[in-house]
């Protein structure tokens, strides 16, 4: 599979203070939540962090875009931060909150960007445990190859697991969110910052508990001189190409 | 200004996220929804819901009667206050 990515966008939590590496576990107790000027207040006051990376680095992505992208969506937890609370108060037997149920369904986020943005393409959201990002990607491409459309937004967000589910983690965490256009590779010379990269992906069964999710490590590889990268996870193990 | 009156906007200060909005801003005759402070219809189950939880008053989703219990503060201090006698 091939591919064209440009206005890739990350945000991670303490990005102002720490790479990637050291960012990993660290606390989240206290971490600056992007503003998010862009979005009115009325409609800002009911965003979660989850929410604000997200439509942060989608908003970054689509700066200069004139036209309405389909948007793929991709997260393994999704807002789980509120999830949990809404599944405490469902066993407490207390009423949940319709506002915090509205917006922790799956493809909220992508729906909300398309709400203050106005695009009426359609929107996927996936989520495919160690592989999400990769497998959306995947989903990404397949969209474009249908023909149905030249570009695709693609915004992946995960939250540090909430407390209750730290036992459960197989992965390293760290709250981030990352956003890109995907096209097709044509004739047309790249613009600047654009790269084709190709990937593809093998079987291959493993119990790994502490890596770094697929998606940071994608972006920290997508950013430096490297020219290839072997994303392993539990399922797969996913091989990317820089095409010069 | 009643005790009821301050308590309630009080509560939809808090539970509608209004991180910019004082008690002051809110008067007592002002349409809450769509004009004057604009809230709509998600804020409308979520502050029926903490009205429920805070004052035990039974309300009736579909009814013409709520539609006006929540048009102002004035009108959902009266209906409090008589729920709760």
């Amino acid at each position: 599979m091939d591919v064209n990515i440009r206005h890739l966008s990350v945000w991670h939590a303490h990005c102002d203070e720490l790479s990637i590496e050291q960012a990993v576990n660290s606390d989240e107790t206290q971490v600056n939540w992007p503003k998010l000027a862009f979005v009115p207040a009325m409609q800002r006051r009911r965003l979660s962090p989850f929410a604000k990376m997200a439509l942060k680095v989608a908003n970054e992505s689509i700066d200069g875009i004139e036209n309405d992208l389909p948007i793929v969506f991709s997260s393994r937890h999704g807002d789980l931060p509120k999830t949990s609370t809404l599944l405490a108060d469902l066993a407490d037997k207390s009423a949940i909150s319709p506002t915090a149920f509205g917006l922790s369904v799956h493809n909220a986020i992508p729906s909300l960007f398309s709400i203050l943005t106005n695009n009426k393409q359609a929107i996927n959201a996936i989520s495919a445990g160690q592989d999400s990002f990769m497998m959306a990607l995947v989903d990404t491409y397949a969209r474009l190859k249908s023909g149905l459309a030249d570009e695709v937004l693609f915004i992946h967000a995960d939250q540090k697991l909430p407390e209750t589910y730290l036992g459960f983690q197989d992965e390293q965490q760290l709250s981030h969110a990352l956003s890109m256009l995907v096209s097709l590779p044509s004739s047309k010379v790249l613009v600047e910052g654009e790269q084709n990269i190709s990937f593809s992906f093998e079987q291959f069964s493993k119990n790994l508990i502490d890596n770094i999710p697929s998606s940071l490590l994608f972006s920290h590889w997508f950013n430096s001189a490297q020219q290839q990268v072997l994303l392993a996870t539990n399922n797969y193990n996913w091989s990317l190409e820089k095409h010069v | 200004m009643s005790d009821l009156k301050v308590e309630l906007k009080q509560l939809i200060i808090e539970t509608l996220d209004l991180e910019d909005i004082e008690i002051t801003d809110i008067q007592d005759d002002e349409a809450l929804f769509i004009d004057g402070l604009g809230l709509d219809s998600i804020d409308a189950l979520e502050l029926g819901l903490a009205i429920k939880k805070n004052y035990n008053v039974k309300i009736d989703a579909n009814s013409e009667e709520t539609k006006q219990h929540f048009s102002s503060i004035n009108a959902l201090c009266e209906f409090v206050s008589k729920a709760k006698a």
